[in-house]
């Protein structure tokens, strides 16, 4: 039953190559709906559990420091934005990243923290309410 | 037939613990740049080997249990529903796989892996209200790929081998 036959070989293969294709096409899809926001009026929005919590504008000249409830802290500086500090164990968020476009996000699951950049015109970065 | 049970009982006890161990490994190997939600799915060998040697049920049962040890030992509800939906996702889709013969281990596993993380960030999507997650998908399938193809090489040497004595 487990023996590796030349057609399933071949079928693993084949779905493989359309998983692969798929998300080639996803990031394409992504990557144009991403150029066509504009940078301007961007906001970088911190919410805990859902609930909103902090806002403010992608792009002020000068660094922001945004303590999160005491367990995180995320650093907003000329339009990237990262999370420098997790007290979570995983330290997953810290190991995310620079975001710098609309829809982008940094996410602290044990803290329910998420960062998001928000506005431009990206299509997909509406909140579902 | 009911000695036949009790041996399987007794087998998917020892499954249910090892696919627990392996999660706990999995928690010490941190790559770095890695996303929430994207695992190397290691438990995944040991539900795959029971869905392939015992069938769905079993599996169920083994993956189940191992969510119930795994979160209540270390993780919280939130982390319960993740893991829940990807687990449930990775193991309907492995099975119907399995059920069409069209695909060896492999094919299984890379669909389940893939499965696994979307599963898990859909639920995400949902409960964070947040589109945006999207974002991650085409990383999420192409780790999910990589992973599932390690895994499924993985369990298929194993099962030969254990299925040859």
């Amino acid at each position: 039953m487990i023996s590796v036959k030349r057609r399933q070989m071949k079928n693993d293969i084949i779905l493989g190559i359309g998983l692969l294709a798929t998300a080639l096409c996803l990031w394409l899809i992504m990557q144009l709906v991403m150029n066509n926001s504009g940078r301007e009026g961007l906001v970088v929005v911190i919410t805990i559990d859902g609930e909103e919590y902090v806002q403010y504008p992608l792009k002020s000249g000068s660094a922001i420091e945004v303590p999160v409830d005491g367990h995180n802290k995320v650093i907003i500086d000329d339009g990237v934005v990262w999370m420098e500090e997790a007290d979570c164990p995983d330290k997953l968020c810290m190991n995310q990243g620079k975001i710098s476009k609309a829809g982008q996000t940094i996410i602290c699951l044990p803290n329910k923290v998420m960062v998001t950049i928000k506005g431009g015109t990206a299509q997909y970065d509406g909140v579902a309410k | 037939m009911v000695k036949q049970s009790a041996k399987k009982t007794a087998f998917c006890g020892m499954f249910a613990a090892l696919a627990v161990i392996m999660g706990y490994i999995e928690s010490f190997i941190s790559i770095p740049g890695l996303l929430p939600g994207m695992k190397i799915g290691l438990a995944n060998c040991v539900i795959l080997f029971v869905l392939m040697a015992y069938g769905i049920g079993w599996a169920a049962l083994v993956s189940l249990v191992r969510i119930v040890i795994i979160n209540s030992l270390f993780g919280s509800l939130t982390w319960a529903v993740f893991s829940l939906a990807g687990a449930a996702l990775s193991l309907l889709i492995m099975w119907g796989l399995k059920r069409l013969k069209a695909f060896s281990v492999i094919g299984i596993s890379l669909a389940g892996g893939v499965a696994h993380n979307l599963g898990q960030t859909i639920v995400a999507m949902l409960l964070f209200e947040n589109l945006g997650m999207i974002y991650y998908f085409p990383v999420l399938i192409l780790f999910g790929l990589g992973a599932g193809i390690l895994v499924g090489a993985a369990t298929g040497l194993v099962y030969t081998r254990v299925f040859r004595l």
